[in-house]
């Protein structure tokens, strides 16, 4: 981090750091327009940072760590030389409000800044000027702080020359009434203006199915509004977007049920993680020509005139999508127990979960064409395996416990050591309960399969994206190892380093119960949520 | 018996004041028996002299922080992660001379992957290398024959009783231990006999009797040869091999083109030191010959010295990932040889193409772009230079041990003169790499 992103950090440090503030100062109406131009595109409000910095650790704990933003301000403190104790500093700077604003000039350079609501202003001028290089402004008991004196020449041309914040923000000056009081304005127009070209077209094929919805209405939306509210043991963010996917030509085709609320299989026991995207492959298939350009959609046409010839001469599109009951869900679940039989073949170094793709199926062809696909699928990539000197995994028939499962299986590893990873990979097919389960191993497609059978009156419209922290960090600390080698190889980090972060890692994502991340179409606008909630 | 007497051309070098074990010599070394070391580890040498520093690059160390790793890379079976992990090694490591002679016998044994199609015994076979690549020829070059990705890469499956194929006893003979000349026709046809049946199975090495020839073969004049072990011993054996390998040998570490007395000076020692590869090249490292004027910078540096002995030089670390894709962008695909005669050497690696890549490269490391998180940073790097006479002069002091042209000099000192101060340790790092001084071994 750079000295002067350092020295702003130390103001919001000390702001966190204070006693909580009185609502009542930030209650206050105040005038944006008098410290905001006309091209401020991002806006963060707090009305209350220490109460907002304490709601949200009480739903993740020891982050941020006060002892360290402690030893950051004092630290600070003593670097300046200001004379203050740690208390002094404190009174002086700590903000009972903090608006962080960011505006996107013509001149394309992006302008920062931070504006505080002071309580002695003659000791924060002191402070503030034995700050080297940083630029700041005071005026009727507020100070904008800027990460140096350019910066905030620049920003007083910005005021002088043009209009100020224009009537896109008004209406958004009282203050926040969730608990934690942080509301994030996005100019999403001025984004688009100054960027000059549409996110849509800067995706791949792939990357359109699977966001292209949530771009079409970035695309077309003027605002982003969001608000954070901490409930309970959880901190949810939850915003809207003035556009819909519903009446955006072509990506409206991607969805599936669209607004129409859709039932939800049970999330299994052992999940690591649920997604739930309201697509239709169906609808991508049957619009390239609208979805794509024309080279990239030939391509893709040509991929799914392969998929006929998978599926043994039956129509992909027509035939099998058409009897299917899109949006499929996939869902990850924990890798089966590993069977510590002194005589069991060695297991795989790294631990795969198990992957499932779960899909209604509607007619006794989609069926039939399913079956024979995966057999067909089979036979060439065995024929793939054969390049590679590796001997053939062919589909068999399987019953275990009352199921019949169809499964991509070969002979045992036989080589030297640990196997490789990918051994433990075999592709199964299972129907049942009006689905078809497509997994990564037979015991991810049986416990998916048992999660199919719970009755459940759960639905979800639009996306839906379920991150199970506990699970994911249990997976993740059995296979530490293989994370170790990520980051010595992709970072370049030496063990202690990468072990330690590792460590870290895996002790942040088992704080988090859940992650559950949603987006949902509307009439006029979409809305969206992230919500974290904390372990027990 | 006594033993033979090493030629005068491999006697020690002996650091006078004429000739001072001076930071020059010591980045010499740092190059040729590895591949750089940082300046503060050259400066260590030049205090503590050139024994300590002989030491340092010869010795080999218990196995430091990466032997884990290789279990991680052969579970993935990915050859770019196992790419990777040979660059994390050469940037790493702290035994230089055997990762140095690892990548060597990985030229001198050429074996791709995409005939291998398996990383995982592509990394087993460089761990080979490894642990025996400066061990007695005999026992490597038998290893090697019987190496599951050296089974694959030549054919081994195809040769049969009755069926011989030539294919692993001609390379045998001509590029891993006697070269050409040294051996007939009739020689190789009776070698490939030796070696059928040998075969990789599930990742090893196994001997298919029923399709061994296990009758007398006759071969390079010598009566009675059984299986392939023997003709491995008896090739090895051979002065022919020990003039080829110590040909080899000086053309790595030496001199592209070694003399006929060089050639047969450094064989006598080979032969002194009964066949054992670490001790020879001790010898050969710690020679007048090895540091002479004629051996000094006489070599191009290969893409891999180049790309590691950038990140080694300034005593950083940095993504093994990417530096290996930037190794294989300038030419040098490791675990892809060209051809089984190995990579091209010397001057097939420069040319105008080839040399603006390398300045890319280096622009992207020391200006910290394209995922090579190079740490320290340049500017950490040259940050005790306070002006930019000092931080020109500290850059070539890094990547060039101080010796450069006096027109290098000023070209450098320019560099900095007119850089902004933010940006002037990348740019300084870079034009010294850029230097014609810095693409040479």
């Amino acid at each position: 981090m750079s000295t002067r992103l350092r020295q702003l950090a130390f103001v919001l440090c000390v702001a966190a750091l204070s006693p909580a503030q009185s609502r009542a100062g930030s209650a206050q109406p105040w005038d944006l327009a008098a410290w905001l131009p006309a091209e401020t595109a991002l806006l963060i409000e707090c009305d209350d940072l220490p109460g907002t910095v304490a709601a949200l650790r009480r739903v993740v704990g020891r982050l941020p760590p006060r002892a360290v933003l402690a030893e950051v301000a004092l630290a600070a403190a003593l670097k300046l030389q200001s004379g203050h104790d740690i208390d002094g500093l404190l009174r002086v700077l700590a903000p009972s409000k903090v608006v962080f604003g960011l505006a996107l000039p013509p001149d394309g350079r992006p302008l920062p800044i931070l504006l505080t609501r002071l309580h002695d202003v003659e000791a924060a001028r002191e402070i503030v000027d034995l700050v080297p290089h940083i630029g700041a402004e005071f005026r009727d008991g507020w100070c904008a702080l800027f990460p140096d004196p350019a910066s905030l020449t620049r920003w007083r041309q910005c005021m002088a020359n043009g209009p100020r914040m224009s009537a896109k923000h008004d209406g958004r000056r009282q203050p926040a009434s969730s608990s934690t009081g942080l509301r994030l304005f996005l100019d999403l127009a001025l984004f688009r203006q100054r960027r000059g070209s549409s996110l849509w077209a800067a995706l791949d094929a792939g990357a359109r199915v699977l966001v292209g919805p949530l771009v079409a209405a970035l695309d077309t939306a003027t605002r982003l509004d969001a608000e954070v509210t901490v409930q309970g043991d959880a901190v949810c963010v939850r915003g809207a977007l003035d556009a819909t996917a519903l009446t955006a030509e072509p990506q409206r085709h991607l969805l599936a049920c669209g607004a129409t609320p859709r039932p939800t299989i049970m999330v299994p026991s052992d999940a690591l993680a649920v997604v739930r995207l309201d697509r239709s492959l169906h609808g991508y298939l049957s619009n390239l020509d609208a979805l794509l350009p024309p080279a990239v959609a030939a391509q893709v046409r040509g991929e799914a005139a392969n998929l006929d010839l998978i599926i043994g001469g039956g129509s992909f599109v027509g035939e099998l999508l058409s009897g299917v009951g899109e949006p499929a869900e996939l869902v990850v679940v924990a890798a089966a127990a590993a069977n510590l039989d002194d005589d069991a073949p060695p297991r795989p170094r790294v631990e795969l979960p198990g992957v499932a793709l779960v899909v209604r199926v509607d007619t006794e062809r989609a069926r039939e064409l399913l079956t024979k696909g995966f057999y067909r699928l089979s036979a060439i990539l065995a024929a793939q395996r054969a390049q590679r000197r590796l001997p053939p995994r062919l589909a068999q028939r399987l019953d275990a416990d009352g199921l019949r499962l169809h499964v991509m299986r070969g002979i045992a590893f036989q080589g030297v050591g640990e196997p490789p990873t990918d051994e433990q990979i075999e592709a199964t097919l299972l129907f049942g309960a009006g689905h078809a389960v497509l997994a990564t191993t037979p015991a991810c497609a049986k416990q998916v399969y048992a999660a199919l059978q719970q009755a459940t009156a759960d639905v979800v419209v639009g996306d839906e994206v379920r991150l199970f922290g506990p699970a994911i960090a249990a997976a993740l600390r059995r296979n530490q190892s293989g994370l170790v080698a990520g980051r010595l190889l992709d970072e370049g980090e030496n063990p202690r380093q990468a072990e330690a972060f590792v460590r870290g890692l895996i002790a942040a994502i088992e704080m988090a119960a859940e992650l559950r991340i949603g987006v949902v179409p509307a009439a006029q606008a979409t809305t969206f949520s992230v919500t974290l909630r904390r372990a027990p | 018996m006594s033993e033979p007497s090493r030629s005068d051309l491999l006697r020690p070098f002996i650091a006078s004041v004429a000739r001072p074990f001076d930071l020059r010599l010591a980045g010499h070394l740092a190059r040729r028996a590895g591949f750089g070391a940082s300046l503060v580890a050259r400066k260590d040498w030049v205090e503590r002299g050139v024994q300590f520093a002989l030491q340092q690059v010869t010795t080999r160390r218990p196995e430091q922080d990466l032997d884990p790793l290789l279990a991680d890379v052969l579970a993935s079976d990915d050859i770019e992660r196992g790419r990777a992990y040979r660059l994390a090694r050469a940037v790493s490591n702290d035994c230089p001379l055997a990762e140095r002679v690892a990548m060597f016998w990985h030229d001198h044994f050429a074996t791709g992957q995409q005939k291998v199609q398996s990383a995982r015994l592509m990394l087993r076979q460089l761990a080979l290398f490894d642990a025996q690549g400066l061990g007695r020829f005999d026992d490597l070059l038998l290893a090697v024959s019987r190496d599951p990705a050296m089974l694959r890469w030549l054919d081994a499956d195809r040769n049969v009783k009755g069926r011989p194929n030539e294919n692993f006893a001609r390379e045998l003979f001509e590029l891993f231990a006697l070269g050409r000349g040294a051996y007939g026709e009739r020689d190789v046809q009776e070698a490939a006999r030796a070696f059928t049946g040998w075969r990789e199975r599930h990742e090893r090495f196994a001997l298919l009797r029923q399709d061994h020839d296990a009758g007398d073969k006759v071969v390079l004049g010598v009566p009675g040869v059984r299986g392939g072990e023997d003709v491995v011993a008896l090739a090895a054996r051979l002065p022919q091999s020990m003039q080829f390998l110590a040909r080899r040998w000086l053309q790595a570490f030496v001199h592209p083109e070694p003399t006929a007395a060089e050639v047969t000076a450094l064989a006598a020692e080979y032969d002194r030191q009964h066949r054992d590869v670490g001790r020879t090249l001790g010898t050969l490292l710690g020679s007048e010959l090895f540091f002479s004027a004629r051996s000094y910078r006489s070599k191009v540096k290969a893409p891999l010295d180049f790309v590691v002995g950038l990140v080694r030089s300034v005593g950083a670390r940095a993504a093994p990932s990417a530096l290996a894709r930037a190794t294989s962008k300038l030419g040098q695909v490791i675990f892809e040889p060209p051809s089984v005669e190995g990579w091209p050497r010397e001057r097939a690696w420069l040319n105008s193409a080839t040399w603006l890549l390398r300045a890319n490269f280096a622009a992207a490391l020391f200006g910290e772009r394209d995922g090579y998180k190079l740490r320290p940073g340049a500017t950490a790097v040259l940050a005790d230079a306070a002006t930019p006479a000092a931080r020109a002069t500290l850059a070539i002091e890094i990547l060039l041990d101080g010796d450069a042209s006096p027109a290098s000099q000023r070209a450098i000192l320019e560099v900095a003169r007119r850089s902004d101060a933010p940006s002037s340790a990348a740019a300084i790092l870079h034009a010294v790499a850029c230097l014609p001084e810095a693409q040479l071994l």
